[in-house]
């Protein structure tokens, strides 16, 4: 009965994890063929006519991608740099101190969890379009400056932390900014970590936002700036897209294998402090 | 060093009053216990002292200063947890430097990589390293330095947690149940370290605790709080053998002192379940006498002692523990020596209290003995027996 429901755990959570992997090895499988193997009606996992060497020679050659990455790492640490310095603090405040309001004002920030970034792109865009700021970093930038989704989860994990060290720190001579920067972003780098994966993930791959606040072929971020391959007059280039996908998926690969431990504990429940 | 002295000291969360008035005052160098069982209070008191928590009314006053509106850092004051509160991602000694870090340096001199380069930066660091590998060989700590905590045993960050208090040399230590997290062994062993180190510091040292044995076996005095309040605040000796009330009498003592139910019938004479006994002057009404179970053994005797039956018996090894009811469903416990003749469950006893041990307790719980407004004892009661028809002859105690 044990093996029994164990390989059925197994055969579930197997077939999840193919059907989220489906899509990728098609973009890999895609990017290694030439045009006419893509477009011959039979589909095959290996190239029947190899292609990755002019798919992926067009990509650099052809765009700027590199400069497209760099745009993507630029905005997406400066995003990342300012959600943390907004989150801490309130997390901090919602998660340890006591004052009237906090409840309601956290609710606040469940509420606002709820929001879809969609909703408000167009308040957004008016906002920005009156600050003079639109195709810019800045347009980038400061919509996702605040992330409710941060101080949910840095609350939650500040909770977590015994109200006795917060103290025993008050008696070494801390002040609150002290407490915060010395105490309890060290012992929240968990989820910190996880935190600014989530973070980089969204951002990097976002394609809305950039679509919509962007003119300027040099701010582009590497989706918007991929997409340029649809938009030739030759029809979509299937190749080199895929092609292009494939290079821009890596930055995202290497940071999460790199965090990956971090990550794990900063989401899973049992993170905290031993 | 510091005195610190409590004046009417109320503290309130919402409408429940967790501390009601408090007055006390610790002498400069004075090992004092707050004991109480949780709940009374007795942790919040040390949280005003220590300025982590404001009072709702009264003073406070730390070597003469009032500590109205003064900081916890900038008190002289240090504080060790129930949970030792370590930082868990700091080693040993970064957790014993942090004290010093915060003091010692500015601002300034803190910033990492900068910091040193700022003048005096690395001889006040020479210092303070010095100072702490000096207090942990002291502390026989000095080999886990580069330890996080979390790699330590239990007694073992306790001497860290000491250590980070000890560290500053501050004049007064406040120590939240220090040794509830540890073994009995290694709790009985960092009891007398503790004295130890009181006595080698000479500072004030506030201990809050649950456990008598700790208070009694470390302290100088021991203020007992109940409810809130101060009931009695004595040396160990002192609040042993003459409690003010009846519930200072049941918290100290273990096992808990016998409390028997009387009623004063005629002018010193009262009734001890069905006995009549010599009551003290001035004593009327309902009342209670108190009798430590070392005091209340079995006896070969039928006249001037209670009839019992043995309910259970408990072997301490030492000693044991013999719980009987007397008339009227009261419940004693006695302590015998594990050389005398020990009585069965079911066996009728006959309790006899030992001349002078009875403490007498008036209606309202305080101890008669020790209430100021009436007359001293005359005649030690001990020296009274008094005959009564029912029984042959009645008790003495």
């Amino acid at each position: 009965m044990k093996i029994f429901s164990g390989i059925f755990r197994h055969l579930l959570l197997l077939t999840g994890s193919v059907f989220m992997l489906i899509p990728f090895v098609v973009m890999l499988s895609t990017s290694l063929k030439s045009q006419a193997d893509i477009f011959s009606g039979t589909f095959s996992l290996l190239p029947g006519e190899w292609g990755a060497t002019a798919n992926y020679l067009q990509v650099f050659t052809k765009l700027p991608i590199l400069d497209f990455m760099l745009n993507g790492v630029i905005v997406t640490t400066s995003i990342f740099l300012i959600q943390v310095i907004v989150a801490l603090p309130c997390a901090y405040a919602l998660a340890k101190f006591h004052f009237k309001g906090r409840k309601l004002l956290f609710n606040c920030v469940l509420w606002c969890l709820l929001i879809p970034p969609q909703a408000v792109a167009i308040p957004v865009f008016m906002e920005l379009y009156s600050f003079g700021m639109l195709n810019s970093y800045a347009a980038l930038i400061v919509p996702w400056t605040i992330s409710v989704l941060g101080i949910f989860l840095m609350r939650q994990f500040f909770m977590a932390i015994p109200d006795d060290i917060i103290d025993a720190a008050r008696m070494d001579g801390m002040g609150e900014v002290s407490i915060l920067i010395r105490i309890m972003v060290p012992m929240a780098l968990p989820a910190l970590t996880a935190f600014g994966i989530l973070s980089f993930i969204a951002h990097w791959n976002d394609f809305f936002w950039p679509l919509i606040c962007l003119q300027d072929v040099k701010y582009f971020t590497p989706p918007l700036g991929i997409a340029y391959f649809k938009t030739d007059d030759s029809g979509i280039s299937y190749g080199p897209l895929m092609a292009a996908a494939c290079i821009i998926t890596i930055p995202l690969l290497i940071t999460f294998l790199a965090a990956r431990k971090k990550f794990m504990q900063g989401v899973s429940i049992q993170a905290g402090v031993k | 060093m510091a005195s610190i002295t409590m004046e009417n000291i109320g503290k309130s969360f919402g409408q429940t009053d967790v501390l009601k008035g408090i007055n006390l005052n610790v002498h400069d160098g004075e090992f004092i216990s707050l004991l109480g069982s949780s709940g009374c209070g007795k942790s919040t008191l040390l949280r005003i002292i220590s300025g982590l928590e404001r009072q709702s009314s009264g003073r406070l006053l730390i070597g003469d200063k009032d500590m109205d509106n003064v900081f916890p850092k900038n008190r002289s004051v240090s504080m060790v947890f129930q949970s030792y509160a370590l930082y868990p991602h700091l080693t040993v000694f970064e957790n014993m430097a942090v004290p010093l870090v915060m003091r010692k340096l500015t601002r300034l001199q803190r910033l990492p990589l900068v910091g040193r380069f700022i003048g005096g930066t690395s001889s006040v660091r020479q210092e303070m390293r010095d100072r702490i590998h000096h207090l942990a060989e002291t502390l026989d700590i000095h080999t886990l330095l580069n330890r996080k905590p979390a790699q330590l045993s239990g007694g073992q960050r306790q001497r860290v947690a000491l250590g980070r208090a000890m560290v500053r040399e501050p004049e007064v230590f406040l120590m939240d149940e220090p040794l509830s997290n540890l073994d009995t062994k290694m709790r009985a062993h960092m009891r007398t370290e503790l004295a130890e180190i009181h006595r080698n510091l000479g500072a004030t040292f506030v201990y809050v605790t649950h456990d008598q044995e700790e208070a009694m076996t470390m302290s100088d005095r021991v203020a007992l709080m109940i409810d809130g309040q101060i009931l009695q605040v004595a040396t160990p000796r002192e609040i042993y053998r003459s409690p003010v009330h009846r519930k200072v009498a049941e918290f100290i003592g273990s096992p808990r002192i016998n409390i028997l139910p009387g009623i004063v019938t005629n002018p010193e004479i009262m009734e001890v379940c069905g006995i009549k006994c010599p009551a003290p002057k001035g004593l009327h009404g309902k009342c209670f006498i108190g009798i430590r179970p070392s005091r209340l053994i079995p006896s070969e005797q039928a006249s001037g002692t209670w009839k019992a039956r043995v309910t259970n018996v408990e072997d301490l090894g030492s000693s044991f523990l013999i719980h009987s009811t007397l008339a009227g469903e009261v419940r004693t416990i006695s302590r015998m020596d594990s050389r005398s003749v020990i009585p069965q469950v079911g066996d009728k006893i006959y309790l006899k209290p030992q001349p002078d041990c009875a403490m007498f307790f008036d209606s309202e719980g305080w101890n008669h003995n020790l209430s100021s407004e009436r007359p001293a004892q005359d005649i030690p009661v001990s020296a009274l027996t008094f005959s009564e028809e029912s029984h042959e002859s009645a008790i003495a105690i």
